[in-house]
């Protein structure tokens, strides 16, 4: 294989850092475009435990895909190829990249997201719908130096929005994921 | 591969990746696609899955090359040009790392074919991930293989060239009673039918390669089965050409592909070959299904008995 060194900062482009290009060997790269803004908190919703299987089954597999992105986030050694046991589509696709440019960068996340699940429910195509609060309050993402880059107006719990569908093979893969507000 | 007219495309799309961006700073932690919510940074960020080369640090032609003809551009995400080959992995732009099809390919059930039944499983090996210190060696499903400079062709493009030089086609229709003006057939006797042009075409099996830029994929087709639709609702499935009809037989059934009418009329007879092609080749095999049919139209009546 090849393993040409390279001066150049690793990691622009997959993720559209366009802002911090290429340019000087010695810059370091800055991760964001942009900074979300906080909206308002939302009524907490409270965990409830569904009777249905299929949907307790969905609400398992969006715990172990956020744990899974815990483990792949903090420990470069561990297969991304992992990401495929409980995703698929678009969702393996873009924490795939996006986890893949942290790589490249030689970022690492430091803890752990705790992750409260307030609600599953079908949807007319046969997909479940799971709903969850994330306390991302205890993790840093650092670089190589240690510094870390998080956002200084990040919030410190995100309300996400998950989809889940059954695959052929019986298991519950995530194939849709997005952040849709505070709580 | 990126050619120069496409620059101001691509200025484009970078322009619109970063209107993305900055659109999702306004609005709430959801983020305007593309940009994708990076749930521990905290920041929209826009995932980019065909970002082609960097345009600032595009190559430009060198020493040797015509200005009027762009040499291939291998570029990584840094912007950097690099091998566009590395051993039997070519570069793709588009994934951003050097990749060739898993050898072997694993089972279906293994969750890297992402649920999908075609196309292969590739694998990816990203340099700059290797440089980290990380694992740079991913594998990753597509239904054709990467793009790149000097990808190779597609081989289910080749499988479909080989299929046309087989040159396949329906049956001739073989019944009795035989179609046309002034032939009628009796309900109640059996009526025969089979493959009136048997041969490679036909049933197969046919053998055909094609090849391309070095590459070779071979295709084997063979008529799986042949499925009469008799015009009166009735199907019939006949493995193989069928018995031809002769006189000597009289009055008996066909041995391997027959019917009886049992009401009178005019019925469209189609007869359905479904093939199944196997292909193999760059280290790949897939299956190709293809159907051919042809009709014909006969006439059944009923026997009178005439007494004095």
């Amino acid at each position: 294989m090849i393993h040409s060194a390279r001066n150049c900062a690793v990691g622009l482009a997959l993720v559209a850092v366009v802002t911090a290009a290429c340019t000087d060997p010695a810059s370091t790269p800055t991760p964001t475009t942009s900074t979300p803004t906080v909206s308002v908190p939302t009524t907490t919703e409270l965990p409830t435990t569904p009777a249905d299987p299929r949907l307790a089954s969905a609400e398992e597999a969006v715990t172990r895909f956020s744990n899974l992105l815990d483990v792949l986030g903090a420990d470069p050694m561990r297969s991304l190829d992992e990401l495929t046991t409980v995703s698929r589509g678009q969702t393996l696709e873009t924490w795939r990249d996006m986890l893949t440019n942290q790589r490249r960068r030689g970022q690492k996340q430091i803890g752990t997201v705790a992750i409260t699940l307030s609600g599953a429910k079908p949807t007319n195509d046969g997909k479940v719908t799971v709903d969850a609060c994330l306390d991302v309050s205890k993790t840093d993402l650092v670089d190589k130096a240690g510094k870390s880059v998080v956002s200084k107006d990040r919030v410190p719990r995100v309300r996400y929005t998950y989809v889940v569908e059954q695959g052929t093979d019986g298991r519950f893969y995530v194939v849709q994921d997005k952040a849709v507000g505070t709580c | 591969m990126l050619k120069r007219g496409s620059l101001a495309a691509i200025l484009g799309l970078l322009l619109g990746l970063l209107s993305a961006a900055s659109a999702s700073a306004a609005g709430p932690v959801s983020c305007t696609p593309p940009a994708v919510y990076n749930r521990v940074s905290g920041v929209c960020t826009v995932v980019v899955t065909n970002p082609g080369a960097p345009v600032k640090n595009r190559p430009k032609s060198g020493a040797g090359q015509s200005a009027h003809a762009a040499a291939p551009a291998c570029v990584n995400l840094n912007g950097d040009t690099i091998p566009c080959r590395d051993g039997e992995s070519w570069w793709s732009n588009g994934w951003g790392c050097y990749v060739r099809p898993m050898k072997p390919q694993p089972p279906k059930s293994d969750p890297r074919w992402n649920g999908h039944g075609d196309g292969a499983v590739y694998e990816c090996y990203d340099p700059m991930v290797a440089r980290a210190g990380g694992i740079a060696v991913t594998y990753r499903w597509s239904a054709a293989p990467p793009a790149g400079p000097v990808a190779p062709p597609d081989p289910r493009v080749l499988a479909q060239t080989a299929i046309a030089q087989m040159r396949l086609r329906a049956i001739g229709i073989g019944i009795v009673p035989e179609p046309g003006p002034n032939r009628v057939g009796i309900i109640g006797m059996p009526t025969w039918m089979w493959a009136a042009d048997p041969g490679p075409a036909t049933l197969g099996p046919i053998t055909r390669t094609a090849s391309a830029g070095g590459f070779t994929v071979t295709a084997t087709a063979k008529a799986d089965r042949i499925v009469w639709q008799m015009g009166d609702g009735a199907t019939v499935t006949c493995r193989g050409a069928g018995t031809p009809y002769a006189d000597s037989f009289g009055r008996q059934s066909s041995p391997d592909c027959g019917y009886t009418y049992t009401h009178q009329g005019t019925y469209t007879v189609r007869a359905t070959s479904y093939w199944r092609v196997d292909w193999s080749g760059m280290g790949l095999t897939g299956t190709i299904p293809l159907t051919f049919t042809r009709a014909t139209v006969i006439t059944m009546g009923e026997a009178q008995v005439l007494t004095q």
